[in-house]
């Protein structure tokens, strides 16, 4: 078979710990891996289109590839955020026995065929942070009128909590946070913040993140470009996002108990959400996920699935966990 | 390697064949980087192996969808809005009444006052058009009668009117932010200490030179009977309302009350408000402020939009790497390769826009420059001070345009020149300044809760 | 011909100009849009994601109406430096070729795929990535369509004003009035 070249754009800078690290990752094992069979070229950030737009630049086949987050098309397909991250969901391990073995990818596939693209799970990431705030949070009377920037599904249940949800382009997060624009953000994991510096501008830093227990990224590949594979080259990719996955797992746990331990040197407080408030948000994380499984039928198809493994391995992974 | 030099080149060369032929730059722009994107599918035919094709137009028009969902761009048309409604309000002619009463008196006071309110406007302002403008065509007249020198006059009006362009709230510091990927606000934060730097340094040499040679500027008689106590009154008077936007605007991003966006929306309102104080805020006011600023962001936008796609298809082209590649070879110690930088930024400066330069070649250079390690806020703002110098340098200098266009028929163009290079070397001194001392920009960001 | 060139630029001028101030005038509203969002916010401890996100649609929209509106009247910064000095009919000859080789590849190029992007965006009935963000956002994705078509019927006009020139008979037409 013909070698294959592979224009990819990532939508994380390519030095990014965990979801832009993964994505160089990736090349840089495929690229040896296939002897130059593979050939992928792998863009950062913004290179050729903005992250928002790899989707349709690789639906529409001009672009052959992007690495992504299933977070970014929620617009497109509010399902497909179910395989991004899901406040409360299933941690790292459970997660993927749902993708792989309890039948998520094939409803992810399902949902992307139509659209002429072909995703390959190519990211796996342990626990985010709950977040960064200017002051602790005991109560949910806190969280009434607060200002936080907070995306998805989990900004929703803190709107139905009383915060007041803003939106931030990326690089405006931390200066307003430092001058009290916001008084709060998500983010990302202690590694990341740590780059942000996060440390410097809010004292309060809560663990662990409820609001996404677990993250997957993935590839899309044009399906024009996939069939155009042989099933070698396709069998190589996907092990490679597998090997991918378990190498970005691990490859963020030093330096995230690195970057925990450095936040306390810097006085922060590393506190945790009291369990009546992770209940209040649990109980508001069920009615934002009844209501959009009401709106969308593939929402309701991919949160019945996950639910359905979550409760038929919950006698194991209950016990698994204490 | 020497394939990619070549066509970077020819792309860079068809750019300029086009700029100078005179064609709206935005478009200029966008269609060479179609038709190179279109080469790029015809290339391989003669064997030459290139990146670009005509997917690099689906690119582009996804980077176009991308500026325009941007929600930190927003502010520009606010920022618009209020210039051009600051305009109507009356409030840079009581500005100027007020302040040149009250400086006759010192040696070339009417020319402080000038700077004074340059100043004033150019934080109550984000775009300079206005502000030149106004001062030329209020304090040019002013300046005539009282005698003073017609070079000097001009030179302080055209250096005043400009400070806008770097003082903020600044149309070129959001698009500077939107490009380098800095947050807007801390841009803001960094060029308030140059901007007013700049003002004093104008007004020390103005001082300085009005005491060497008071022929230039000839002493005003004051008229005995002149109550002092009524002409601090209407200083005040004349002060209060630009004070008073400057702090709903600058103030609120500052003290973290509100972000870029809402200030704008803010400073617009206000500035509206202060047009219905003079009232001058008619359904005709409104139409024309609305008109003049929905086509000023129109080509700012276009801009935008040209430049993402020619810069899209000039990384096609191996664009990044040939620049990248050059700076870094430069056998030049980090400070020196600044310098280049600067250098370059300033002397471009003479025949382009501010908008080109920050479009095109600060998003190439910056990121190089910055990976040798330097703070990248303060490398935006020494760009920055230089392409305030744009302004002002012939033979393209949008200050010096406007000044001939408004000024009295008899002033010449030689005489602008004459007038404005000592002001672009004070710039120049300037920008050594905020070099040799980076915390003139970076101390009021490091400060701001 | 001469007639038909003029009438084509006025013609086109007709739908331009009107969509550019009726979208200029979207201006004041995006103002109290922002005052609204800071008033709900700090009287109120509200946040609305659709209002923040209806700023930049409202800002879209300003954009791509003006663009057009912008060329007829002569708004687009151009490097004077030789241009100045330029006859009217060499003027025009830049206007004309730099229509022809430069704006109309650059509107048709990108008008393309922004159809492309409209259309799939509606085929999938396509929202804002934020749950309580504004619905259907084809909407402003045809928008950035219209306006770059727009932009490609105001270069025709121009460039037909330009052919008048050329011809010798740009005078005898009423020029463009603000
Ligand atoms: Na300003
Ligand atoms: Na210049």
């Amino acid at each position: 078979q013909d070698g294959v070249s592979l224009n990819v754009q990532s939508a994380w800078p390519l030095t990014l710990p965990a979801s832009g690290r993964d994505a160089q990752h990736f090349a840089d094992a495929i690229n040896e891996a296939s002897g130059g069979n593979v050939e992928v070229e792998l863009y950062g950030a913004g290179k050729l289109v903005p992250s928002l737009e790899i989707f349709d630049a690789v639906q529409r086949g001009t672009l052959d590839a992007g690495y992504t987050s299933p977070l970014y098309v929620a617009g497109k397909f509010p399902a497909v955020q179910l395989f991004g991250g899901v406040p409360f969901g299933p941690d790292a391990f459970e997660y993927l026995g749902w993708i792989y073995n309890g039948g998520g990818l094939d409803i992810w596939r399902e949902i992307y065929a139509e659209q002429g693209v072909v995703t390959v799970p190519c990211g796996l990431m342990d626990s985010e942070a709950g977040g960064w705030y200017k002051k602790p949070i005991e109560t949910a009377a806190d969280l009434e009128g607060m200002k936080l920037r907070f995306a998805g599904l989990a900004g929703e249940v803190m709107k139905k909590m009383g915060a007041s949800v803003v939106l931030l382009a990326g690089g405006d997060i931390y200066p307003n946070l430092e001058r009290g624009v916001i008084d709060g953000t998500e983010f990302s994991m202690p590694a990341i913040d740590a780059s942000v510096g996060f440390d410097d501008v809010a004292k309060n830093y809560y663990l662990p993140g409820w609001h996404q227990p677990a993250a997957i990224n993935e590839l899309i590949i044009n399906k024009a470009k996939w069939d155009s594979m042989s099933e070698a080259q396709r069998k190589l990719i996907e092990l490679t996002c597998r090997e991918t996955m378990l190498w970005g797992v691990t490859s963020t746990m030093t330096e995230n108990a690195e970057a925990v331990a450095a936040f306390k040197e810097n006085g922060v407080e590393i506190r945790e959400f009291s369990p009546e408030l992770l209940a209040a948000f649990k109980e508001k994380t069920d009615e934002v996920m009844q209501e959009q499984a009401a709106d969308d039928e593939n929402f309701k198809r991919v949160w019945d699935s996950l639910q359905a493994y979550r409760d038929q391995n919950a006698a194991w992974v209950e016990v698994r966990t204490d | 390697m020497t394939q990619d030099v070549i066509f970077v080149a020819l792309m860079f060369a068809a750019f300029a064949a086009g700029l100078f032929a005179g064609f709206p730059v935005a478009f200029v722009l966008g269609g060479v980087g179609v038709l190179f994107a279109l080469l790029g599918d015809l290339l391989p035919m003669l064997g030459i192996k290139v990146l670009a094709g005509s997917n690099f137009i689906a690119f582009a028009s996804d980077r176009i969808f991308g500026t325009l969902s941007n929600y930190s761009l927003v502010p520009m048309a606010m920022f618009v809005f209020m210039g051009l409604m600051l305009e109507r309000s009356g409030v840079a002619d009581r500005l100027l009444v007020a302040m040149g009463r009250m400086m006759r008196r010192l040696p070339g006071g009417l020319g402080l006052a000038v700077v004074a309110i340059g100043l004033v406007l150019a934080a109550s302002t984000g775009i300079i058009g206005a502000s030149v403008v106004l001062l030329a065509t209020v304090a040019l007249p002013v300046l005539r009668r009282a005698n003073y020198s017609m070079p000097l006059g001009l030179g302080t009006v055209a250096a005043s009117g400009c400070l806008g362009i770097l003082v903020p709230p600044s149309i070129m510091l959001i698009v500077m932010g939107d490009q380098l990927r800095l947050s807007v606000g801390d841009l803001f934060m960094a060029a308030i200490l140059p901007g007013a730097l700049l003002a004093f340094l104008y007004a020390v040499y103005i001082v300085v030179l009005c005491a060497i040679r008071p022929e230039l500027a000839p002493p005003q008689k004051v008229d005995p009977d002149e109550d002092t106590a009524s002409a601090v009154l209407d200083l005040v008077r004349a002060l209060v309302p630009p004070v008073l936007l400057m702090t709903a605007v600058l103030g609120s991003i500052f003290l973290g009350i509100a972000s870029p966006t809402e200030a704008s929306g803010v400073g617009a309102l206000g500035a509206t408000l202060l047009a219905a104080a003079d009232r001058q805020l008619t359904w005709q006011t409104l139409k024309d402020v609305s008109y003049g600023t929905g086509k000023t962001t129109a080509f700012l936008f276009a801009l935008i939009f040209g430049a993402s796609c020619f810069s899209v298809v000039l990384r096609g082209y191996g664009g990044d790497e040939v620049i990248e590649g050059a700076i870094q070879g430069l056998p030049l110690p980090p400070q020196a390769v600044l310098g280049v930088v600067l250098l370059v930024v300033f002397l471009l400066g003479f025949v382009l826009d501010w908008m080109e330069i920050v479009l095109i070649i600060a998003p190439l250079t910056v990121p190089v420059v910055v990976s040798l390690g330097f703070d990248p806020l303060w490398v935006a703002v020494l760009i920055a001070i230089c392409l305030q110098t744009s302004f002002l340098t012939p033979p393209v200098g949008m200050a010096l345009f406007y000044v001939k266009s408004s000024a009295p028929p008899d002033v010449t163009t030689l005489q602008i020149y004459r007038g404005i290079v000592p002001f672009v070397l004070l710039q120049l001194l300037g920008l050594l300044l905020v070099w040799l001392i980076p915390d003139i920009a970076l101390k009021l960001p490091s400060l701001s809760y | 011909m001469n007639d038909t060139l003029y009438g084509i630029a006025r013609t086109i001028d007709r739908i331009t100009v009107p969509v550019g101030r009726a979208t200029a005038l979207v201006l004041p509203i995006l103002m109290l849009v922002i005052i609204l969002n800071v008033v709900l916010r700090y009287g109120f401890g509200l946040g609305l994601v659709e209002l923040e996100e209806l700023q930049w649609h409202l800002n879209a929209l300003i954009v791509l109406g003006c663009m057009a509106f912008a060329y007829r009247d002569d708004v687009h910064v151009r490097v004077d430096l030789f241009h100045a000095k330029f006859s009217p009919l060499r003027k025009a000859v830049v206007e004309f070729f730099g229509g022809l080789v430069l704006l109309m590849p650059f509107v048709i190029g990108i008008g393309w795929f922004a159809w492309g992007t409209f259309t799939y965006s509606l085929s999938i009935g396509e929202g804002s990535p934020m749950p309580s963000g504004l619905p259907a956002r084809y909407v402003i994705k045809f928008c950035m369509f219209a306006g770059f078509a727009l932009l490609g019927l105001q270069g025709i006009a121009q460039m037909c004003r330009a052919l008048l020139t050329m011809r010798g008979a740009g005078s005898s037409y009423p020029p463009v009035s603000r």
